[in-house]
């Protein structure tokens, strides 16, 4: 096969395929913009003495708030900024996986005339690189703009990054390096084509007995050493930062990989309990194609953990603050105010488009993956109206299951591993924690219903009877 | 038998605990066309896929072109496939968002050739199958009869020594299918091919020199009808 040959075979030919490519190259550009900025902040702590807060005065003669200053809190920044990272990064590997039903369709309809398996893994792989170089291209601008809106835009004292300077781009080559390497990796080892099995091309299997004892085994194995280092941190408060930082990343892989599909599986179980048909019907969806609605559910958690942690710091810093400083002492709520509004502000923000987009995403893969089933059910008479209320039972259950667990964990493994958790004056008490609890899962709640009418026509494209023909 | 380019011997495939093939045998000779015929569920479409390749058998043997097709690994199988064996499918399968022209050149294309010549020569077979003019066109926009008429270009645009077809009519009308069996069986008559022809239409497989009937994964029996 010759170059030529293999990029027009790799090549995203339908505008829906660039979208998708153009969108996971934006989010890998967010990623690698982020981590640059995570590198930036790293060499802040402690390096640059704090000033003492004045009342009403900066902060610091470089502008930048204390929390990036400040050597421990300046860990707990970075493992947050990382965490936003692991979002934005799941969200761009939805982005990758988003129509892999149709790319596994394509892969194997190029088997079958011919191509070897090293060169559909090929064409995979070219196909997955090029998006993500595109990606880590975009990481330098996306760094300057993260610049703009962390340290240029906020005032004094609440700047989180200091101007960049040109070495600071230093990273960038290797960022378009890493991301390179991961698009091959997901080439290669998610866009395996449908062989040996059965020519109808593309056709997922059923999960398995076997499958759900391989995805409960590997959640065990992830999740053992993620409970034995939260146990650790709470043995050992003084490595607390370490020892919870190691257990976010865990959590960030664990997530979407394993405890995405479990949960959403679980769910179904759930649904099918309830026995009305809509629940039955949306179950039925679920146990056939658990892998979008896994996924999706994964980056769910990961916000809700990230969402809890937030909450959870910003409350125990409020406590310590509390503790130590009168309430009336001005300086102390404008830090306070600086500290929560960039934060939170951030954190709303990122994990609102993040939420809003994964919940879109997944439900646009399964209005395409599933248009067979859906054009049969409407040739059975079920009408549109039930079919949406099926789509949006199946995306909202497991969802929201997965926010307000997500939630519960950050809250919970960033309280109990503080050593000064104990004196929290009531902010985080059952009736926050409820509203932290609660209002995730509301806004899912609200995303999909408004996202069910928005995706109304696309619901009835995939009632076509035309769809009946597809394999 | 020196001619044969299709030689099976006791195949057996199961699908989990379902037999498809219980220790089938069938020969197909250079210029021959052969029905396979049978019920739903016979094994007829198992069988195709293992004769071409596609599927592997959990015992017998299969030969095919003087490959032993178990003895040689999946690329293998693959280039083989690719170069002296044309399938046509049932739904056509060709590659989505592909523009037609480059659909039929697919098998040169992965084989090394260049795109221009691979593109002049799936001009030509889309001339001789009558989908000129479509060549930009991608398979979403065409009916499934013309689908079916780019797969059977696509089929045998390498020259191959066997074509195996598994119900390469079913989503045609009457007339499509005459013209898409005509254009077949005119092609594979031409260069003294073989065609293996699955089909459950008994009008199609009269048109075959010899019928094999299965019947629950055997072969029930077979009629030489030229």
């Amino acid at each position: 096969m010759k170059t030529a040959t293999a990029l027009l075979l790799a090549r995203p030919a339908s505008t829906a395929d660039r979208i998708r490519a153009w969108s996971a190259a934006v989010c890998l550009g967010i990623a690698g913009g982020l981590i640059m900025i995570a590198i930036q902040i790293t060499t802040c702590g402690g390096v640059i003495p704090p000033t003492p807060v004045g009342p009403g005065g900066p902060f610091s003669a470089t502008g930048l708030s204390p929390l990036v200053i400040e050597e421990d809190i300046n860990l707990w920044i970075v493992g947050l900024t990382l965490l936003l990272t692991g979002l934005v990064l799941a969200l761009g590997w939805q982005l990758l996986r988003l129509g892999s039903d149709a790319r596994e369709r394509r892969m194997t309809t190029l088997w079958l005339a011919g191509a070897t398996p090293e060169q559909t893994s090929t064409i995979a792989v070219i196909d997955s690189v090029r998006t993500a170089v595109l990606g880590g291209l975009l990481a330098g601008p996306a760094y300057l703009l993260l610049w703009v809106l962390l340290g240029a835009l906020p005032p004094a004292g609440v700047k989180m990054v200091l101007a960049p300077q040109l070495t600071e781009l230093a990273p960038w080559p290797i960022v378009i390096l890493l991301t390179a390497l991961v698009g091959a990796a997901a080439g290669k080892f998610t866009c395996q084509p449908v062989i040996s099995t059965s020519p109808r091309a593309g056709r997922r299997t059923l999960w398995a007995g076997s499958r759900w004892a391989t995805h409960t085994a590997a959640a065990l194995v992830l999740a053992t050493p993620a409970g034995v280092i939260l146990a650790l941190g709470m043995i050992d408060p003084g490595g607390t930062g370490v020892w919870l930082f190691g257990g976010m990343l865990l959590l960030i892989v664990a997530a979407p990989v394993v405890l995405g599909v479990l949960a959403v599986m679980w769910s179904a179980q759930r649904l099918r309990a309830h026995g009305t048909p809509i629940d039955v019907l949306a179950a039925a969806v679920l146990t056939g194609v658990p892998g979008p609605t896994g996924r999706a559910v994964g980056v769910l958690w990961i916000c809700g953990f990230g969402v809890g942690t937030v909450t959870a710091t910003g409350g125990i810093d409020l406590a310590h603050r509390l503790a130590y400083h009168p309430a009336e002492d001005e300086s102390f709520m404008d830090f306070f105010t600086a500290y929560t509004l960039t934060l939170l502000v951030e954190w709303t923000l990122v994990g609102a488009v993040v939420i809003a987009a994964t919940l879109a995403l997944s439900m646009v893969e399964r209005l395409h993956d599933a248009r067979r089933t859906i054009a049969s059910l409407a040739a059975l008479g079920v009408d549109a109206a039930t079919l949406l209320r099926v789509l949006r039972r199946q995306l909202t259950v497991p969802s929201m299951a997965a926010m307000a667990s997500g939630t519960l964990a950050g809250v919970a493994s960033l309280s109990l591993s503080m050593p000064s958790s104990n004196n929290l004056p009531g902010l985080l008490d059952l009736g926050v924690l409820a509203a932290v609890l609660v209002l995730p899962v509301l806004f899912i709640y609200l995303v999909a219903i408004v996202l069910a009418s928005a995706l109304r026509p696309r619901l009835r494209a995939a009632m076509d009877p035309e769809n009946l023909r597809t394999v | 038998m020196s001619d044969a380019v299709l030689t099976m011997a006791g195949v057996e495939y199961a699908y989990r605990r379902t037999a498809a093939l219980r220790g089938v045998s069938m020969t197909a000779r250079a210029g021959e066309i052969v029905a396979v015929t049978g019920p739903s569920g016979s094994g007829k479409s198992t069988l195709l896929h293992i004769a071409s390749g596609v599927l592997r058998p959990q015992a017998g043997t299969v030969r095919l072109l003087d490959h032993d097709l178990l003895s040689i690994g999946e690329a293998d199988r693959c280039r083989l496939r690719r170069r002296e064996v044309g399938i046509v499918l049932q739904f056509g399968q060709l590659v989505p968002d592909l523009p037609l022209i480059d659909n039929v050149a697919l098998p040169l294309l992965l084989d090394g050739n260049d795109m221009a010549g691979a593109r002049t020569a799936a001009a030509g077979w889309l001339e001789r199958v009558q989908l000129d003019g479509m060549a930009a066109v991608i398979p979403a926009e065409l009916s499934g009869g013309q689908a079916q008429r780019a797969a059977v270009a696509r089929a045998l645009i390498t020259g191959p020594a066997v074509v195996f077809a598994d119900e390469p009519t079913g989503s045609t009308d009457l007339l499509g299918g005459e013209l898409l069996l005509d254009l077949l069986i005119g092609a594979v008559r031409e260069r003294n091919a073989a065609l293996v022809l699955v089909t459950h239409d008994n009008t199609i497989a009269t048109r075959a020199d010899r019928e094999v009937r299965l019947r629950d994964g055997l072969v029930d029996h077979e009629v030489r009808l030229t």
